[in-house]
């Protein structure tokens, strides 16, 4: 379901553009060569419920991928007979990039259950607000499973407000994924 | 056949296995590698191609006791690691000796792994990341180094190597096929495992993204413009993208894809090897 793109989101697309144009043409040629990659990666963004305000933050993020070429799903946004967390789980085996916005207590809920079972961990993402370090999840995510990288850490405030630094690091990963996906065949042709 | 004694013989490796009646087990020797690299070598060809015939029909159930994680230092063996789980979603399980303080990052687990793979390459070990990464083989850690070391394949394989210590890594080694003697080795294998420490995939998965996340790049491709460039200017520059501590540099010098010089970072000959790597098609 494509939405229209929104003021933020046409903010968020004029950083990134600045940003590349200022990064080494070397680099440039790899995420141009990765482009062509986009639609064959499918992200599960997972985030603030309906319920809750930030989740038309969740929106703008998905909306913001989209616009890139990825190819995004919000459970919410499919309806099935199953119980929520189950029918998760199945989604979680047919997608290749799975993102978490751990800002709520049932997205922590979701990214402990992922963390669980380390035969999912390699396609798992999850970003976690710095004002929420010390509490009990983050502590079993960095600490027990080992799941989530300092460079996913961002501020909730800043993020209310609108900036575009979580959305950048989100991007920054997705577009990662495929420049991973496109070098990693050729390491084992000799 | 009928094992026996003697200094091609595996009984006295099986014994020191706690392995009893060697003789009732049926067991026939395929392949045998006295303590020479090409030798072993050798050996381990074969057991590939028996796997990999046998993966056609058959998912493979395989653990690997190892020291050092060796196993997925071949590129062949990583081949058959890749198909099992290609065509039968079964993972292989492989137990290392891997010290606590190397498991924090994947970097750390790199310079553990340059200690003892000394004939692999940076692409043959960035392979081998990328497959651990996936998932594709489950990595468990052990505290302690197991003496003696070998691998259970399907209900009847088993590839033993006789007790060695690096760095030499010299040592006999057997192709053996007995079902019965499977059996003992998998439940012993099995308990190894259950004591060991999980290594999460994340590990390497982030590493790979590491050195490979565009600002990596654009240092690699900066460094390889200038020669040398100072890391001071390199940090100013990146704070426009993102907000220091810059992990994915100390990766690249980790892999000894940059190294420092004073105050500069200067790209390597493996450095430049990766971004020929990237502009091959």
């Amino acid at each position: 379901m494509r939405t229209k793109k929104s003021p933020v989101v046409l903010k968020w697309q004029e950083k990134f553009r600045r940003d590349l144009a200022h990064l080494h043409h070397g680099t440039r040629q790899q995420l141009e060569a990765a482009v062509g990659r986009k639609q064959s990666l499918t992200i599960w963004l997972g985030g603030p419920g309906r319920a809750h305000r930030l989740y038309n933050k969740r929106v703008l993020i998905k909306q913001l991928l989209e616009a890139e070429g990825f190819n995004v799903i919000i459970s919410e946004e499919y309806k099935s007979k199953i119980n929520l967390a189950s029918k998760e789980i199945l989604e979680y085996a047919s997608v290749d990039m799975v993102i978490i916005l751990s800002i709520t207590p049932g997205a922590s809920g979701e990214a402990l259950d992922f963390a669980h079972v380390r035969d999912r961990h390699e396609k798992l993402f999850i970003y976690y607000p710095e004002e929420y370090k010390r509490g009990y999840v983050y502590q079993s995510l960095y600490g027990h499973h080992r799941i989530v990288d300092e460079k996913r850490i961002f501020s909730l405030k800043k993020f209310k407000r609108g900036t575009s630094d979580l959305p950048m690091k989100v991007l920054y990963d997705a577009m990662n994924f495929l420049i991973w996906q496109k070098i990693a065949p050729k390491l084992r042709r000799r | 056949m009928v094992l026996r004694n003697g200094k091609d013989s595996p009984v006295d490796t099986l014994a020191a296995l706690g392995v009893r009646d060697i003789a009732s087990l049926n067991v026939e020797v395929l392949k045998y590698s006295p303590p020479d690299e090409q030798q072993n070598a050798l050996v381990y060809s074969r057991v590939n191609q028996v796997l990999a015939e046998r993966i056609r029909r058959t998912e493979l159930e395989c653990t690997h006791i190892t020291g050092e994680m060796r196993a997925l230092a071949d590129p062949h063996h990583r081949q058959v690691c890749r198909k099992n789980w290609q065509s039968h979603k079964r993972r292989i399980e492989l137990v290392c000796y891997l010290p606590k303080r190397y498991r924090g990052k994947g970097r750390d687990v790199w310079r553990w792994n340059r200690r003892n793979w000394q004939h692999t390459d940076w692409q043959n070990q960035l392979d081998a990341y990328d497959l651990l990464g996936n998932g594709e083989v489950r990595l468990f850690a052990l505290d302690n180094r197991e003496p003696i070391h070998y691998s259970v394949f399907f209900d009847r394989f088993v590839l033993l190597q006789s007790k060695h210590s690096p760095p030499s890594h010299t040592k006999r080694v057997w192709l053996l096929e007995s079902v019965q003697l499977t059996k003992i080795l998998r439940e012993k294998a099995e308990n190894i495992v259950s004591r060991a420490e999980r290594v999460s995939p994340r590990l390497f998965r982030e590493l790979c993204l590491s050195l490979s996340s565009p600002l990596a790049l654009d240092c690699l491709f900066i460094a390889n413009d200038k020669g040398a460039v100072k890391e001071k200017w390199l940090c100013s520059r990146l704070k426009r993208f993102t907000k220091p501590p810059y992990n994915f540099l100390e990766d690249l010098i980790a892999v000894k894809f940059i190294k420092r010089s004073n105050d500069n970072i200067v790209i390597t000959e493996a450095g430049k090897g990766y971004l020929n790597l990237l502009a091959n098609n």
